[in-house]
Formats: C-alpha cells, structure tokens, sequence
C-alpha cells in the first residue's frame, strides 16, 4: 500500500470515528456496536498494561462501554476517547482493590479461625479492625496507595499504576504514616 | 510490508502492534516512542499487547 492510500484510509478512517461519535451524542445508538468494534480491542489491551491479567482487562474493557451505553448524557462528554480510558482506568483499580480485598479475606480465613481471634480481650484489635481504622483514616485515594505498598509495590510501580508522580506516591506514604500513627495513638 | 512509513499523529491500535512487531521503519519507531513517552495511555496499551504475545507465546 502506497503512502498515500495509507493516509487517506487513516484519514477516512478518523473521519468516519468523528461521524459515529456525533451520530452517538445525538441519540443514534445504532452506532455503539460501530464504537464497542472500534474500542474494545485497544482498551482490553489498556487495560492489559494496567492489570497484567487478560480475563480481568476484558472484562473491565467490557464494563468501560457498558459504561458508555448506559451513560444517560452522552452529549455531555467533551472527549470521548479521554472519559472512556479514566473509566478504564477506574474499573482496573476497582478491580486491584477487590483483588486485594479478596486475598485479604481468603488470607484471613486460611490462616486464622475465629476462636483464636476473639478469644483474648487483648486482641480486640484485630487485622479487620486495623484495616477498618485504615480505611477510615485514610481517604480512598491514600488508602489504594497504602493497599498496594502493603502488597509489595514499589514506588515506581505504584505510580505507574496510579498515573502519579514516583515522588508525589512517596510523599503520599510519609503522609499516610503520619496519619496513621496518630490514629493508632488516639485508640491505644 | 516491512520498514514502512507512516506518518504518527495519534497512533491507533494496529499501527501500536506493528511497532511491538519491529517492523516499522527506523523514522517511524522513533515518532512512536516520543510518542508513548508523553502519552501514558499509548504506553499502557503498547505494555498490554508485548504482555498479551508474551503469553500466547508462553501458552502455545
């Protein structure tokens, strides 16, 4: 294929995209089997680069455009391309944050009976309680950092998968220590 | 269709995976990876397909 036939087919191509968008936002949902071809493959793929796991990144692709389909004011949107990969990118840290739950849970209840944990009076602060003052210390955004710090990420990593700055995560974490020390405080 | 040229504005999908292929011409290559280095959505999806063919190659 000739240069040229290359441009004119990109060209077409952004074209026709720009078209379904319009016809989108005025109503015509005829276009959104157009729009789910069109995007699902390369959000899979986004979402792949963010959770490292293939059924979990087609799902949260899939979740993305139903997002969209069932988005009751389309015509609001200023760029589409934009809202549908931070809706992505919401769904694959929702997704991290079940995981993590999920593991949390399978961990406790593995590693843990119930008799052992209420037995003592001493023990009342128990890992659920301390994940409950975690989570009620910290703000959802803290908490998704701590909970991935907690798992083993590094900075760099945990940036990459917050879209911050390395620098801005390890001033974040100084933070959430200070926080947490003196809730831990206030209850001992 | 080896060393071709295209000229990279926004990159889509398959021109990503041609580069993740290796074969796009040497000008090309190097518009893509200025590219991702500003666009953190364009380096997710180009660190989402090489992690998707590493695994087919670990499947098969």
């Amino acid at each position: 294929m000739s240069k040229q036939q290359q441009n004119k087919q990109r060209l077409n191509a952004s074209e026709s995209l720009e078209e379904w968008w319009k016809a989108y936002a005025s109503g015509d949902k005829n276009v959104f089997g157009k729009l789910y071809d069109f995007y699902h493959k390369k959000l899979t793929f986004y979402c792949i680069g963010l959770l490292k796991d293939m059924d979990l990144a087609e799902n949260a692709a899939s979740d993305t455009l139903v997002k969209l389909m069932t988005y009751s004011n389309p015509e609001k949107i200023e760029s589409y391309e934009s809202w549908l990969f931070t809706v992505a990118k919401n769904s694959c840290l929702t997704l991290l944050k079940r995981m993590n739950t999920k593991r949390e849970v399978e961990k406790n209840i593995l590693y843990s009976s119930p008799k052992e944990k209420y037995s003592d009076a001493e023990d009342q602060l128990t890992e659920e309680n301390i994940d409950q003052l975690i989570q009620s210390t910290l703000s959802e955004r803290e908490y998704l950092i701590w909970d991935l710090h907690q798992k083993g990420y590094k900075n760099e990593e945990i940036a990459k998968i917050m879209n911050m700055h390395p620098k801005t995560v390890a001033n974040s974490k100084t933070e959430i220590r200070s926080k947490l020390k003196k809730a831990l405080y206030a209850i001992t | 269709m080896s060393n071709r040229t295209v000229p990279v504005r926004e990159p889509s999908l398959e021109l990503l995976i041609d580069y993740t292929d290796g074969i796009l011409s040497k000008n090309t290559v190097e518009k893509i990876e200025r590219t991702i280095k500003k666009n953190e959505i364009c380096r997710k999806i180009v660190e989402g397909i090489i992690y998707y063919k590493n695994r087919r190659n670990i499947n098969n």
